[in-house]
């Protein structure tokens, strides 16, 4: 395809798309100190807290391909009106907009089931869950830091490599990525789309310059 | 095995896109069905549009017993597009998409992509409308 700007720098595409689903796949991967999924039949509430954009649907997702139970997403307004699942393990996102009595409900059945509850949240739910007698573990996922987005960029440009013969012509400097991380905060999702705007730049100006025969 | 040729690599809003597809078979089944279609699709960071723009649908009596199949394609371009597009944050991408149909439950569908360029239509200058063309 010798239109495409990524083919340029040896890649097939961008390595920084908005994937559809939001399960990230085994092999791109970071560990951030909490990739085993919570244990089954616990009767506890394991929360995981973080901004916008730090990760929580993503470790949910990931602990559920280890674990799997029923996953529900809250949505903000009426949508929101619904009862989570309770199983011997269950995931729910953006738990914080659970209505209280359905939560306050829900933490008592998890209790009689001795369930574990995942919840990805942006508000402490501990209180409730201890009303209800649940024990709780909560996480706080750290920080973005420098480190980890250059071995996550690496992974993914790693993946969409068009030839593991030569190398792509797309590597992520750590005066780049510290420059990524001081603009997105803790925010992972808008780190990625900082490196999809990086990618792209890149692409684009290898085409440029292949065009201008340099 | 799949092959198609496209005999232009860019394309113009409302001209048309020519080519062949050639598919030989690498065992003994034979497809249900060959279906080439041509559209175009975003990329990026938000979430994929695709439309599908025109299609073929070659069936069981195109099949000959050697197993080979061609069929020559002429796709016209709609003149509102979109066209092609390399951005920042987004790309829209058009693409030749061939799906071999293989029968059986277990049996993986043969799929390739072509991409190509549609580009806007040019521009006439002042000086070119002045002199009647």
């Amino acid at each position: 395809m010798g239109t495409d700007p990524y083919w340029a720098i040896g890649l097939s595409r961008n390595p920084f798309i908005a994937e559809s689903l939001p399960e990230v796949p085994a092999a791109l991967w970071i560990d951030r100190g909490f990739s085993a999924a919570p244990l089954v039949q616990t009767q506890r509430l394991v929360q995981i807290l973080g901004e916008k954009g730090a990760g929580k649907t993503s470790h949910l997702k990931h602990w559920q391909q280890q674990a799997p139970g029923p996953y529900c997403y809250y949505p903000d307004g009426m949508a929101r009106w619904k009862l989570p699942p309770v199983a011997a393990i269950a995931y729910w996102d953006e738990a914080n907009r659970i209505p209280l009595p359905l939560l306050l409900q829900r933490f008592w059945q998890a209790r009689q089931q001795q369930a574990t509850i995942v919840a990805g949240t942006h508000a402490d739910l501990s209180r409730w869950a201890r009303l209800m007698g649940l024990t709780v573990q909560t996480i706080f996922l750290p920080a973005l830091d420098v480190d980890a987005l250059m071995a996550w960029a690496h992974l993914r440009i790693g993946a969409v490599r068009r030839s593991d013969l030569n190398p792509p012509q797309l590597v992520l400097s750590r005066e780049q990525a510290a420059k990524i991380v001081a603009i997105a905060g803790s925010s992972w999702r808008e780190a990625a789309v900082h490196l999809h705007i990086w990618a792209a730049n890149a692409a684009n100006a290898q085409r440029q310059m292949d065009s201008a025969g340099f | 095995m799949i092959d198609v040729t496209l005999l232009q690599s860019e394309v113009t809003v409302g001209e048309t896109l020519s080519g062949r597809m050639t598919w030989t078979a690498s065992s003994q089944k034979q497809p249900k069905e060959i279906k080439i279609s041509m559209g175009w699709r975003t990329e990026g960071r938000g979430e994929v549009d695709r439309q599908t723009v025109e299609e073929i649908r070659l069936g069981e009596d195109r099949f000959s017993a050697n197993g080979a199949v061609y069929s020559d394609f002429n796709f016209p371009i709609p003149r509102s597009g979109p066209v092609s597009y390399d951005g920042s944050l987004i790309r829209i991408i058009w693409e030749v998409r061939i799906v071999v149909d293989m029968p059986g439950f277990f049996s993986r569908d043969d799929k390739e992509t072509y991409g190509f360029r549609v580009l806007p239509q040019p521009i006439l200058s002042d000086r070119s409308r002045s002199d009647g063309y």
